[in-house]
C-alpha cells in the first residue's frame, strides 16, 4: 500500500515537474484544515485533518494544467467506519487509502486549452450546472459522497470525473457541450447507509455508458438563463426485487434530463431558481420495481440588506410520475441561509436550515468565523438533526454534534 | 489708445492667457472641475495587479492580491476583478457592468469556487463596503471620479497637499435617498489642480459624525495617463485601514473579451 502510495505521489511530481520546465508560469498554494467534532456526550465524534495542495501552470497563452490533490486522516472515523467500498468510483478515481483513517486523492488534473474561441477543459474536474445552493436539480454531472450524510460543503462532497468540457460563444450565448466517461456513482459509507452495506454496486461501464450533454446560456433581458440537456446514469441507485430468489438489488439506469435555470435581480433581491424533467426514475414500492418520471423545480431568492447582512431562502419540490400509489408524490425541501459580516468581514456568523416538509425533521447549522490574517481561519460551530427519528434528515440526531476547526492558508 | 498702450496691453493679455492654472482657479465653478475631474482620461482598457492589506484596529493585517482588468465597451465600463490569494479565496472573481445610464442598474457577478457557480449580486449595494475593504462598491467602481447627478458642489478653497496644490470641494447629496443608498452626508474632496485627481477626500456618515478618509499617496504617468499605485483609506469609525497598491498598469495590451463575460468567470484569466 505505501509503495502504490510512493508510485502515486512519484509520478504526480514528475508530470508536474517536466510541465514545470516549459511553462511560463507556475503557482503553487495549499490549505491545512483541522476539523474536531464533539457530540452530546462530550464524546470526539471526528479529528479531522486535510492537507491541500493546488498547483497551477501556465504552459504557454493558450495551455494551462490545473491540479488540486487532497490529503485526508480522520482519527476517529466514526463518519466513514472502514474503508469505503470504492467500487462506487471509476478505477481511476479511485483515493489511495493507506489504511481507514488515512488517504490521498488527486481531486482534480486538467488542461484547459483555448483553441481559437473554443475553450477545452480536459481532466478530472468538477461541472456545476444550474442556480441552487446545496440541492441538487441540475447539478447533477458529478456524483456527491455521503460518507459524511451532507455535512461537509457541497465543493468538498462532489466527486471530481474525468471529463471533458467544450465551450464556445454564438453570438451572445455560451455553448457547453460534456462528455463524461467516468462512471463513478454517488458514495454511500455503510456506517451512514447501512442498506447498502452488503449490496454488490454494479456501477455503469466506463467509456460504454459515458454521460454526455449540452447547456445554452446567456444573458438575455437582464436575465441570466439557461438551457439544459443531459443524458447520464443517475448516480443513486434504483432497487429491483426479484420474487423468485426474494432479493433486492441495486442498479444504476439512464435517463435523459431537461432543463432550465434562470436570475435576475429584481430591486435588491436576487430571484433565481432551476427546473428539471428526468426521464427515468425507477422507484421500489416494496413489492417491485416501479417505472417513473420525475420533475424538479427550485426557486430562491436572495437579499443583501445593508451593512453586509444577507438572507437567502429556497423552495424545492420533486413530483413523482409514476401509476399506483406512488403517483404524484411531492418531496419538499426548504432552506434558509441567513449570513451577516462585521467588522470588514473578518468575522462572519451564519445560520442555515434544511427542512424536509414531508419527513418533517430537519439539519440545522450554526457557525462563527474569525480570520484576524491572510493565513488563519477560525470557525466554531454545530449541527443539529432534529424532527422525526424516521426522517431522511432526523435519524441523524445521534450525530448531531459542535465542531471547530482552523484553516491554514500555507 | 496709443500704439505704445495697445502693445502693453496685448503682453499683458498675453501672459494671462499663457497661465491656465491662474485663469482657471478664477474661472471654474467647483460643478466644472467635478466635471474634468470626471473626464479625466483613464484609458479604454487597463490590466493591473492589486494588492489590498487590511489592517484592523488591532494592527492585525489581512493581505489579498488580486489581477483586475477594466475595459469600456462604448460607454459601458466593465470591470473584473480575480483573487489569488489568500489560498482560501483564490479564485474568486467579481464581475461589474458599469451603465452610463443613471437609470440602468449596473450588472454584477460574483464566482464563488466553493460553489462551483457564479452568482447574481444584487447592484443596489452600492453603498456597502467592498469585499472587507473600506471602500464602497460605488467608489470601487467611479475609480476617484464622483457622481455628477447625486451631488452638488460648492468651491470652498484651495490648499496644498503633500506640496500640490489642490482646490478644496464640499459635495453635498441632492436628496436623502442617495444619503440612503450610498452611506455620506458630506464629502470634501481635495482635487489636484495639475492632474485633476483627489489627492485627499474626507467622509461624514448618513448621521454626521466624521467616517474615514481617503488619501491618494502615489500617482504616475503612465502613457499619458495618471494612474494611482497607492491609496490608504482610514476608517474613523472602526479603526480600520484599507491600503491598495497598484502594480504593472498596463493600457495598451488588448484585453479578451471573454474576460468580462458572467459564462467565463469560473475559467479564471
Amino acid at each position: 500500500m505505501l509503495s502504490k502510495l510512493a508510485s502515486y505521489l512519484f509520478c504526480c511530481c514528475l508530470c508536474i515537474s517536466s510541465i514545470t520546465v516549459f511553462s511560463k508560469d507556475l503557482d503553487l498554494s495549499s490549505t491545512l484544515v483541522w476539523r474536531l467534532g464533539v457530540d452530546r456526550d462530550t464524546a470526539v465524534q471526528f479529528n479531522i485533518l486535510d492537507y491541500e495542495q493546488t498547483a497551477s501552470l501556465d504552459i504557454n497563452s493558450n495551455l494551462t494544467f490545473n491540479m488540486v490533490g487532497l490529503l485526508h486522516w480522520d482519527s476517529k472515523d466514526k463518519l466513514e467506519p472502514g474503508i469505503l467500498n470504492r467500487e462506487y468510483r471509476s478505477t481511476l478515481s479511485r483515493d489511495v487509502t493507506v489504511n481507514d483513517d488515512l488517504s490521498v486523492s488527486l481531486r482534480e488534473f486538467y488542461f484547459d486549452y483555448y483553441l481559437g474561441d473554443l475553450f477545452i477543459r480536459a481532466g478530472k474536474q468538477q461541472i456545476a450546472w444550474g442556480q441552487a445552493d446545496n440541492i441538487r436539480v441540475l447539478d447533477v454531472i458529478n456524483p456527491t459522497s455521503f460518507s459524511e450524510f451532507i455535512l461537509p460543503d457541497i465543493e468538498n462532497r462532489r466527486i471530481p470525473l474525468w471529463s471533458v468540457m467544450l465551450e464556445t460563444s454564438i453570438k451572445s450565448m455560451n455553448l457547453q457541450a460534456i462528455w463524461v466517461p467516468d462512471s463513478s456513482v454517488n458514495e454511500f459509507s455503510s456506517g451512514v447507509y447501512p442498506f447498502f452495506q452488503n449490496e454488490t454496486v454494479l456501477r455503469p461501464r466506463s467509456f460504454a455508458d459515458s454521460d454526455y450533454g449540452f447547456k445554452l446560456s446567456g444573458l438575455l433581458g437582464g436575465w441570466d438563463i439557461s438551457l439544459n440537456y443531459l443524458s447520464h446514469f443517475r448516480d443513486t441507485p434504483a432497487v429491483s426485487f426479484d420474487p423468485s430468489s426474494r432479493t433486492t438489488s441495486l442498479f444504476y439506469e439512464r435517463s435523459s434530463l431537461i432543463g432550465a435555470s434562470f436570475s435576475k435581480p429584481i430591486g435588491g433581491i436576487i430571484f433565481r431558481g432551476e427546473v428539471g424533467y428526468e426521464s427515468n426514475k425507477s422507484e421500489f414500492d416494496g413489492q417491485s420495481k416501479i417505472n417513473a418520471s420525475e420533475a424538479s423545480y427550485l426557486v430562491g431568492i436572495d437579499y443583501s440588506g445593508k451593512r453586509n447582512l444577507f438572507i437567502s431562502a429556497q423552495f424545492n419540490q420533486d413530483i413523482l410520475f409514476a401509476d399506483g400509489p406512488m403517483a404524484n408524490r411531492k418531496d419538499e425541501l426548504f432552506t434558509l441561509l441567513v449570513n451577516k459580516k462585521l467588522y470588514q468581514e473578518s468575522h462572519e456568523l451564519e445560520t442555515t436550515l434544511i427542512y424536509d416538509l414531508d419527513g418533517d425533521d430537519y439539519l440545522l447549522r450554526g457557525s462563527y468565523k474569525l480570520q484576524r490574517s491572510s493565513n488563519r481561519v477560525y470557525e466554531f460551530g454545530y449541527n443539529y438533526f432534529g424532527g422525526d427519528r424516521n426522517g431522511n434528515i432526523g435519524r441523524f440526531s445521534n450525530a448531531s454534534h459542535l465542531y471547530m476547526s482552523i484553516v491554514f492558508n500555507l | 489708445m496709443t500704439i505704445k498702450q495697445i502693445f502693453f496691453l496685448s503682453i499683458g493679455l498675453f501672459l494671462i492667457l499663457a497661465t491656465p492654472h491662474a485663469v482657471m482657479s478664477v474661472e471654474l465653478t467647483a460643478l466644472e472641475i467635478i466635471q474634468q475631474v470626471n473626464s479625466r482620461d483613464e484609458g479604454e482598457r487597463l490590466s493591473r495587479d492589486m494588492n489590498i492589506e487590511l489592517i484592523d484596529r488591532r494592527g492585525n493585517k489581512r493581505v489579498q492580491k488580486t489581477k483586475a482588468f477594466r475595459q469600456y465597451f462604448g460607454s459601458t465600463k466593465k470591470t473584473v476583478i480575480f483573487y489569488l490569494s489568500p489560498s482560501n479565496i483564490k479564485d474568486t472573481a467579481f464581475l461589474t457592468w458599469d451603465f452610463p445610464e443613471a437609470e440602468k442598474d449596473d450588472e454584477q457577478w460574483l464566482y464563488l469556487p466553493a460553489f462551483r457557480k457564479v452568482r447574481r449580486v444584487s447592484a443596489s449595494d452600492s453603498g456597502d463596503y467592498f469585499l472587507g475593504t473600506d471602500f464602497t462598491y460605488e467608489e470601487i467602481k467611479k475609480e476617484s471620479k464622483i457622481s455628477e447627478e447625486n451631488y452638488t458642489f460648492s468651491l470652498v478653497g484651495e490648499e496644498t497637499v503633500n506640496e500640490r496644490p489642490t482646490w478644496v470641494i464640499e459635495a453635498t447629496p441632492v436628496d436623502d435617498s442617495v444619503v440612503d443608498i450610498y452611506g455620506f452626508s458630506k464629502i470634501l474632496l481635495k482635487v489636484d489642480q495639475e492632474i485633476l485627481m483627489p489627492r485627499h477626500t474626507e467622509y461624514w456618515d448618513e448621521s454626521g459624525n466624521f467616517l474615514k478618509t481617503v488619501e491618494i499617496l502615489k500617482v504616475k504617468d503612465i502613457d499619458g495617463i495618471w494612474s494611482i499605485e497607492e491609496i490608504h483609506v482610514s476608517n474613523d469609525k472602526t479603526g480600520h485601514k484599507t491600503i491598495m497598491t497598484f502594480e504593472n498598469a498596463d493600457y495598451q495590451t488588448p484585453i479578451k473579451k471573454r474576460l468580462f463575460e458572467s459564462n467565463t468567470l469560473t475559467r479564471g484569466f
